[in-house]
């Protein structure tokens, strides 16, 4: 065996646990995810020698499973439909409920630390559609910088920001009929 | 009345909570704060909102940045580095 062949087997064993575990989470499914991780050891493979080891191996092959998954979202979701708000606002551009004044009374405690909260969360969050949740996981695991995110899914700054705007509006939904019980 | 009225002066809180997205990364432009600000000095209902979505925020944060549970299994970890090593051998 070479030297390549023999560095890919070893990083195959070390590291796709890491890459699954990413690409479930970015994509939300399991054999897609399979599927990407199998492609990010296939394109390290074949530019293996283009790898001149500035990085770590592991932030390597995770920019290059970024890359895949932003490649995956721009085939599935290539014509980035309107991002409708008429849920929540009127025709004006205001607000339609008033259940947005009620504020939310467990605010200042130590709400972030509870772990019934927390799982809420993550399941309201897994409650948004595919088309703006991989965006907006992306753009958090990218330390937000927006730029990068819309250069890679082809999103253009202006919807990324709806998509942000409106995945939020969900998200605030979701918490108030499941936590705070508002709605 | 008033609020028919902020929204020719200013923006309508659609366009507000937009902004509050744009601020939450420090891309809004000094100008379209200097609104967003005088928009949530008149607007109750995005002040509440604004509110809401700190904590959001947050939470948001906390979670992204958290480990990923594991949730591949060791059988199907082991199958899919064994049918991956075999291909690239």
């Amino acid at each position: 065996m070479d030297k390549r062949s023999e560095h890919i087997q070893q990083w195959i064993d070390t590291y796709s646990e890491t890459l699954l575990n990413s690409a479930l989470f970015l994509l939300s499914d399991k054999q897609d995810g399979e599927d990407i991780v199998q492609n990010v050891f296939i394109s390290a493979f074949e530019s293996y020698y283009s790898f001149e080891g500035r990085s770590s191996v592991k932030t390597w092959l995770m920019a290059i499973l970024k890359n895949k998954v932003a490649e995956f979202y721009r085939k599935k979701y290539r014509h980035t439909e309107n991002v409708p708000l008429d849920r929540y606002f009127d025709q004006e551009g205001s607000w339609k409920h008033a259940d947005i004044l009620q504020d939310w009374n467990e605010q200042d405690e130590n709400l972030l630390d509870n772990n019934d909260f927390n799982k809420v969360m993550a399941d309201c969050i897994d409650k948004l559609p595919l088309k703006w949740l991989i965006p907006i996981k992306l753009y958090y695991l990218e330390e937000k910088k927006a730029d990068k995110v819309c250069q890679e899914t082809g999103i253009t700054t202006t919807n990324l920001w709806k998509i942000l705007q409106r995945g939020r509006m969900q998200l605030r939904e979701c918490l108030e009929f499941n936590w705070f019980n508002i709605l | 009345m008033v609020r028919r009225l902020i929204h020719l002066l200013l923006m309508p809180c659609r366009q507000a909570t937009l902004l509050m997205e744009k601020r939450n990364t420090n891309s809004i432009t000094s100008l379209q704060k200097i609104r967003l600000n005088a928009h949530l000095m008149i607007c109750k209902w995005c002040r509440a909102y604004s509110r809401k979505i700190n904590v959001m925020e947050d939470a948001m944060k906390k979670i992204f940045t958290q480990d990923v549970p594991d949730r591949f299994n060791k059988t199907d970890l082991q199958l899919f580095k064994d049918k991956l090593k075999e291909k690239l051998k």
